[in-house]
């Protein structure tokens, strides 16, 4: 029977014969066995821990005895193998296979001889190492002086590498969105001999050749000539910069106009635009 | 829970030098036993018992400052415990480097070496039953039969899930039961 109850039904419910042995302790301690060992734990984790050199992690004098340690080990290892089987011991010694005499004596100096030996001259062929230093062939003199100097001249010119204006600048687009609109008002104006009271982007706009693009006659414009040029044609400037980049960020959904009332000034926001009609 | 209050305020002790040596002391007496017939149920040996209880109990000075009470003191303690002793009937394994037969007549000629032993007693066959377990199951088996050890905490101690453990100690005792039926 066990003492704990929920065992004992435990056992019971897989109908063991367990259920009907006595859950007791079989095996014993010595007398004092556990307040012995508690001063033994003490002892123990007390005891200093060897000094130990920072620079070898080592305990000091580690060295010093080592040697003894070892040669101690071998003496004992060789007693207890001799003390095991004396008959192998004694086998040990004896010497099974010969070499030729004196073979060990000049060893070492062959060895390094075979080593130094050229890769030629040890695969059997001792008259190629003769001839490697003596040079067949002759060149012209002084040909490795201009050598340098007719690789240079013959590598391929690099290709001319044309720097496309960076086009960031969103008013460059804003310009581009109200200009592209103005344009064709513009050309109307021109052809009707119209004198028009142009200012410096219509200018630029006019002498530009259409063909080589209007961003190429907007990049000699500043900024804030551009907007002064919005404002003076009587643009919504924000309205025009907002226009100008729509191609490039995803405009929010109509539905988002009518339900959140900053979906506007958070776009304006995102795209890094200031008031200009306030600040110009 | 009393329990767990008294090893909160231990380990507060053991963490400030000048009660430190009287906090695990205390440790000490308040598990020595319970672990100590945990690690012999495991290893048979009093003397092999002796030595795993009191190498774990310097580790666990060692490393008590450390202890991060994610756990229970009693669960860590027990775990402890547990791997020493598996770590150790690992390491004589492969010392001896014997079949698994062997082995199990190493272990049972152990309790047959007691000086208590009889074999007539049927609380001997189930000492003999039990060594012939593997060693996981026999740990689940001494934790749930002997310790009396809850599942739940069981699972904590030994990182499996409880319906595992429940698995192994039902397939334990039916081995034991056939081994003493049997054997």
């Amino acid at each position: 029977m066990h003492s704990n109850l929920t065992i004992q039904n435990e056992l019971n419910e897989l109908n063991s014969i367990l259920a009907g042995i006595l859950n007791t302790n079989v095996y014993t301690v010595p007398d004092g066995y556990f307040e012995a060992m508690l001063q033994d734990i003490l002892h123990t984790v007390h005891q200093p821990s060897p000094v130990m050199n920072s620079n070898t992690d080592v305990p000091t004098g580690y060295f010093e005895g080592l040697a003894d340690v070892i040669m101690n080990k071998i003496k004992d290892a060789s007693a207890t193998e001799a003390a095991e089987s004396p008959l192998l011991l004694s086998l040990k010694t004896l010497p099974t296979y010969q070499v030729p005499a004196g073979y060990f004596d000049g060893f070492s100096a062959e060895t390094m001889d075979r080593i130094n030996i050229p890769a030629a001259e040890s695969e059997g062929a001792p008259w190629l190492l003769s001839l490697r230093n003596n040079n067949t062939y002759s060149l012209p003199q002084g040909y490795f002086d201009g050598l340098a100097t007719d690789i240079v001249s013959k590598l391929p010119v690099p290709a001319k590498v044309i720097v496309m204006r960076k086009r960031s600048s969103f008013f460059n687009y804003a310009a581009a969105a109200v200009i592209t609109g103005m344009l064709g008002l513009s050309l109307v104006s021109v052809l009707n001999n119209k004198n028009t009271d142009t200012t410096q982007v219509q200018t630029a706009m006019v002498e530009s050749n259409i063909d080589e693009g209007i961003d190429k006659a907007l990049s000699t414009v500043s900024d804030a000539d551009i907007v002064a040029y919005l404002k003076e044609s009587g643009e919504d400037v924000n309205a025009a910069l907002v226009a100008s980049v729509s191609e490039t960020n995803n405009l929010p959904e109509q539905v988002d106009y009518l339900t959140d009332d900053k979906t506007l000034d958070n776009l304006l926001q995102n795209l890094n635009i200031k008031d200009q009609s306030a600040t110009n | 829970m009393a329990e767990q209050l008294d090893d909160k305020e231990l380990l507060f002790q053991f963490k400030i030098e000048a009660s430190k040596e009287a906090a695990f002391t205390r440790i000490i007496k308040k598990y020595q036993e319970k672990l100590y017939w945990h690690i012999r149920r495991m290893v048979v040996e009093h003397e092999d018992a002796n030595d795993i209880l009191q190498n774990m109990f310097i580790k666990v000075w060692k490393s008590l400052e450390n202890f991060r009470e994610d756990s229970q003191l009693y669960t860590w303690l027990y775990r402890i415990a547990t791997n020493e002793s598996l770590t150790f009937l690992q390491q004589q394994k492969k010392r001896s480097s014997v079949s698994m037969d062997d082995e199990d007549s190493t272990i049972s000629n152990k309790i047959k070496a007691d000086e208590h032993f009889d074999a007539n007693k049927l609380e001997w066959k189930l000492q003999l039953a039990i060594q012939k377990l593997p060693e996981k199951q026999r740990t689940v088996f001494n934790l749930r039969y002997y310790d009396e050890m809850p599942y739940e905490e069981m699972s904590r101690v030994l990182e499996t899930s409880e319906g595992a453990l429940k698995a192994s100690y039902h397939h334990a005792v039916k081995k034991i039961e056939d081994y003493i039926l049997n054997g």
